[in-house]
C-alpha cells in the first residue's frame, strides 16, 4: 500500500525536494505503530465556460493520504508523518479550470522533545493561530512550553508557491505567546511579517482570545493590526450564551479593511482605505432531539452604502435513517443582492448505502446574463463497499445565468487503510 | 497500577466543572433493561452474567452483553409465561441489543487481569427505566492512569476515539452544531491546539491548502449536502455579490491572481485577447453616478480583481505622475508613506519614476 502511493506521487511532477525528504522519512515508517493510509479516486465529467462558450470536459484526480504515529524514536514523544498529496488529469487544454498537474498539500514531520516542552513541525504544513491565520508555509515551526500554561510558538519558511497564482511572498515568518489556563481557553498575541522581493508584503500584529467567561457563557475576540498602515485589518469579536439546556442565543461583531488583505506589493493596495463593519445575533435552538433551528441576522456596513445579511437553516431528524435540512440565506449589499434556497435529505438505505439529494435555488437582485437567477439539483449514492473501500456516484442538473444547463457527473472510490484500532485496542 | 491522589486531577476537575456532567453515553435507543438492584439483592456477582467480559478487549465488541440463553438459566418461567417486558422495553417487539459505536479505547481484559472487582470502575449500577445508563466517570480512570501531559497536551485521542459523545458547555465552545462552518475560524485562531485534539492537518487541508489543490471540497464530497460547505451550489453565480459583502473573506484564502486568471479567461481583463468592457457607461466621466474614481474609492479589491498587473496595470497609464488621472491616494497617504519609501519598492516607482 505504502509503495503504491509513493508510486503515484513520484508520477505528479518534479517534485524533488519534497520527494527527496519523504525517502529520508520513510525508514521509520516500517517500525511505526500506527499507520492510516487513504487513496482517494475521482472521474468528473463537468462543463466550463470561457466567454460565452460552454464546452464539457473531464477529470480525473487522485488524492493520496498518509499518516503515520507514535513513530519510537529515543528522546521524541509523539513522533509522526503527515502526507497529503494529489495528481490530475483533463481531457481540456487550455481550462479554466486546473488542467492536468498535480501538487502536495502537505508533507511534514512532527514531534516533541524535552518531556513535550518542545514540538517542532518541519515540512509543508499549515500554521494556524493568531495574524498567521491559515497560513501554507515550507518550514519549521516550533512550540515552546515554559510551563503547564504558558507558550511561545514561532515559524519561519517560504509561504506555499501556488501552481495557480503567483506568491505572496518568499519568505515569512512570525510566531505566538499564548495562555493556555484550561483547555479550550486561551489569549494570544502575535506577529506576522511576509517578505516579497526584499519588499514587505505584510507586516501584522494580532490579539486573540477565547474564554469561558461563565459554565455558560462563552467569548471569543481576535484583532489584527497592519503595522505598515497603522489601521486595523480585521477585528471580530463573539459572545455565547447557552440560555437553556438545548437553546444558545450569539451576539457578534466585526471589522475589516480589505484594502489591507490585498498584498502591500500590489499596485492596489495604494488607491483607497475601505472598511466592512457588521453587527448582529442569533440563535440555535434544539427544539426536539430531531429538530434543530439555527438563526442569524447581521447589518453590514460597507463603503458605498449598508446592506443586511440573514441565515435560516433548520436540520430533521425525520426517522433514524432519514435527515432533511432546510436553508434560506439573504445576502443584500448596496446595488445589488442575492437570495439563496436550499433543501437536502440524507437517506441511509442500509448500514451500507446512503442516498442524499439537494436542491438550491438562487434569485438575483440584479440579472446576470438578463437571468434572474438559477436553480441546481445535485443526488448522490454511497456504498461503503467494506474492507476499507467505499464508491459514490453524484450527477448534478441545473440552469444557471452562465451555463443555460448545466449536467455534472462525478464517481468517486475510496480506499482507507488503517491500523488504529487494533493499535490503540493493544495499548 | 498505582492510585493517585485526588488533587492530582486539576486539569480534569476544571474539564469538569466546564462540563457539568461527565460522561453521559447518548446513541441509540435501549431495547433491553435488567434490573441491577434486584440482581445485586439476590447475590449476584456480576461476573454471573457478564463472564465474556474477560475476553473482551475493546467497547462495542459483540458479546459482551449476556446472550438470552444465560438469562433463561433463570427466567425461563417468565418468557414462557409471555412476559417479555420484565426485560424488554417493548414487550411487543423484543429486541436485541443495540449496536454501540466504539468511541473510546477500553480494553476491559487488561483491567480484570488487574482486579477483578468491576465497582472499582462502575461506581453506579444502571437503574431501570433510566434512559442514559451511568458509565465510569473519567475521574476514575486518572485515578490510576496518569494522563497529565496527555491532557494538557490535548491528546486526547489516546483513549477517545469521538468526543461528540461527551456533553461539554457551553455546547458552542466544543461541539460543531448550529453554524460551526462559520464560526469556526475565530475559534480556531485563539485555540487551533483545542481543534487538534481530533483533527489531523489533513482535515483543515481539505478546504485551506486552497494554494495547492484547485478542487473544491464541494466537488470532492457532492454526498455531503448537511455539511455547511461555503461554496455549496451554484457559487459562480453567486461569486461576486457574496465578494461584495464580504471581500476580505475572498483574500483569506485566494490570493488576487486567482480573480484575474480566471477573469482573464473570460476576457474581462484589459490585457486578454479582445476583451470584453463590463464597465457601465459613464465609467470614465467624471461626476458620472458609475465613475470609476468612487466605485474604487469603495471596492477597490474588485477593482484588483481583473487589473492587478503589477506596473502593466491600465491604471498606471492615467494615474502615474504628470498623467492625466490625479493623485490617486486615500487621504492621510503621504503622513504614513514618506517619499523616501519610493526607491524602495518597485511599485512606488511604477508611477513615481
Amino acid at each position: 500500500m505504502n509503495r503504491e502511493i509513493v508510486g503515484r506521487i513520484a508520477g505528479v511532477g518534479s517534485r524533488w525536494p519534497a520527494l527527496a525528504l519523504l525517502s529520508i522519512l520513510w525508514a521509520p515508517v516500517a517500525a511505526a505503530q500506527v499507520v492510516d493510509a487513504t487513496s482517494t479516486t475521482m472521474l468528473r465529467l463537468k462543463p466550463e465556460w470561457q466567454a460565452g462558450d460552454t464546452r464539457n470536459g473531464v477529470w480525473g484526480t487522485e488524492l493520496v493520504g498518509l499518516s503515520v504515529r507514535n513513530i519510537e524514536v529515543a528522546g521524541v514523544d509523539d513522533l509522526n508523518i503527515q502526507l497529503s498529496a494529489w495528481g490530475q488529469l483533463s481531457s481540456l487544454k487550455d481550462s479554466i479550470y486546473t488542467g492536468s498537474t498535480g501538487d502536495i498539500d502537505l508533507l511534514y514531520i512532527q514531534g516533541a522533545l524535552f518531556n513535550h516542552h518542545l514540538s517542532l513541525t518541519l515540512g509543508r504544513q499549515l500554521v494556524s493561530g493568531g495574524a498567521a491565520r491559515v497560513l501554507q508555509l515550507d518550514g519549521v515551526n516550533g512550540t515552546l512550553m515554559f510551563s503547564r500554561a504558558f507558550g511561545v510558538s514561532a515559524y519561519a519558511g517560504a509561504p506555499t508557491t501556488s501552481r495557480f497564482t503567483y506568491p505572496v511572498g518568499e519568505f515569512a515568518f512570525g510566531g505566538r505567546a499564548f495562555w493556555r489556563p484550561s483547555y479550550g481557553s486561551e489569549v494570544g498575541v502575535s506577529f506576522l511579517e511576509i517578505i516579497s522581493g526584499s519588499v514587505l508584503s505584510r507586516q501584522d500584529v494580532g490579539v486573540d482570545g477565547r474564554w469561558a467567561v461563565l459554565p455558560n457563557v462563552s467569548a471569543t475576540a481576535s484583532g489584527i493590526f497592519s503595522i505598515q498602515e497603522e489601521r486595523v485589518a480585521d477585528a471580530s469579536v463573539t459572545l455565547n450564551w447557552q440560555v437553556l439546556k438545548d437553546l444558545e442565543i450569539f451576539g457578534k461583531g466585526a471589522h475589516t479593511s480589505p484594502d489591507l488583505f490585498l498584498p502591500l506589493t500590489s499596485i492596489f493596495s495604494v488607491f483607497a482605505d475601505t472598511n466592512r463593519d457588521s453587527a448582529g445575533g442569533g440563535l440555535f435552538w434544539q427544539i426536539t432531539r430531531q429538530a434543530g433551528l439555527y438563526l442569524e441576522y447581521q447589518r453590514l456596513w460597507v463603503d458605498g452604502g449598508n446592506g443586511d445579511e440573514a441565515d435560516a437553516r433548520t436540520t430533521i431528524k425525520l426517522t433514524r435513517k432519514s435527515t432533511m435540512g432546510l436553508e434560506a440565506r439573504f445576502l443584500f449589499v448596496p446595488t445589488n443582492g442575492v437570495t439563496d434556497l436550499r433543501a437536502w435529505v440524507s437517506h441511509s438505505l442500509n448500514e451500507k448505502i446512503r442516498l442524499s439529494a439537494d436542491v438550491e435555488g438562487t434569485v438575483l437582485k440584479n440579472p446576470v446574463n438578463a437571468t434572474g437567477g438559477s436553480i441546481v439539483g445535485t443526488a448522490s449514492a454511497t456504498w461503503a463497499i467494506g474492507s476499507g473501500w467505499n464508491a459514490m456516484l453524484s450527477g448534478s442538473l441545473g440552469a444557471t445565468p452562465f451555463f443555460q444547463t448545466a449536467a455534472t457527473l462525478t464517481a468517486r472510490i475510496g480506499y482507507t487503510f488503517s491500523n488504529w484500532q487494533q493499535k490503540g485496542a493493544a495499548k | 497500577m498505582s492510585r493517585r491522589p485526588l488533587g492530582a486531577r486539576g486539569p480534569a476537575i476544571l474539564l469538569l466543572v466546564l462540563a457539568g456532567a461527565w460522561p453521559v453515553e447518548a446513541g441509540e435507543p435501549l431495547t433491553i433493561d435488567p434490573n441491577h438492584a434486584g440482581h445485586v439483592k439476590a447475590g449476584l456477582e456480576c461476573l454471573t452474567c457478564h463472564e465474556a467480559i474477560f475476553d473482551v478487549t475493546s467497547l462495542g465488541e459483540p458479546g459482551v452483553f449476556p446472550k438470552e440463553s444465560k438469562c433463561l438459566g433463570c427466567h425461563k418461567k417468565e418468557k414462557d409465561a409471555g412476559n417479555c417486558g420484565m426485560c424488554h422495553i417493548r414487550a411487543d417487539k423484543p429486541g436485541t441489543y443495540p449496536k454501540r459505536t466504539q468511541y473510546l479505547i477500553m480494553n476491559h481484559a487488561k483491567h480484570l487481569e488487574k482486579d477483578d472487582k468491576c465497582g472499582v470502575c462502575h461506581l453506579t449500577l444502571p437503574a431501570r427505566g433510566q434512559m442514559e445508563k451511568p458509565v465510569p466517570p473519567m475521574s476514575t480512570c486518572l485515578g490510576c492512569h496518569n494522563h497529565d501531559d496527555q491532557f494538557k497536551n490535548g491528546q486526547c485521542y489516546g483513549c477517545h476515539l469521538d468526543l461528540t459523545h461527551f456533553p461539554l458547555k457551553p455546547s458552542s465552545f466544543f461541539s460543531h452544531t448550529a453554524n460551526f462552518t462559520r464560526f469556526h475560524p475565530n475559534i480556531a485562531r485563539s485555540t487551533a491546539a483545542a481543534c487538534d485534539t481530533c483533527h489531523q492537518q489533513s482535515f483543515c487541508a481539505d478546504c485551506h491548502a486552497a494554494r495547492t489543490r484547485p478542487m473544491r471540497v464541494e466537488e470532492i464530497q457532492p454526498d455531503r449536502p448537511d455539511r455547511n460547505f461555503i461554496h455549496w451550489g451554484d457559487f459562480l453565480t453567486r461569486h461576486s455579490i457574496e465578494a461584495r459583502g464580504n471581500e476580505a473573506a475572498c483574500q483569506k484564502c485566494h490570493q488576487i491572481s486567482f480573480c484575474t486568471d480566471c477573469h482573464k479567461k473570460q476576457r474581462l481583463t484589459p490585457d486578454s485577447s479582445n476583451p470584453l468592457n463590463p464597465h457601465p457607461s459613464g465609467w470614465l466621466t467624471t461626476g458620472s453616478p458609475s465613475f470609476h474614481g468612487t466605485a474604487a474609492r469603495q471596492d477597490i479589491v474588485s477593482c484588483a480583481a481583473c487589473h492587478d498587473q503589477g506596473s502593466a496595470s491600465n491604471c498606471v497609464t492615467c494615474h502615474r505622475v504628470g498623467g492625466p488621472g490625479g493623485n490617486p491616494h486615500p487621504q492621510g497617504w503621504t503622513g504614513k508613506h514618506p517619499t523616501s519609501e519610493i526607491n524602495r519598492n518597485t511599485m512606488c516607482l511604477s508611477c513615481h519614476p
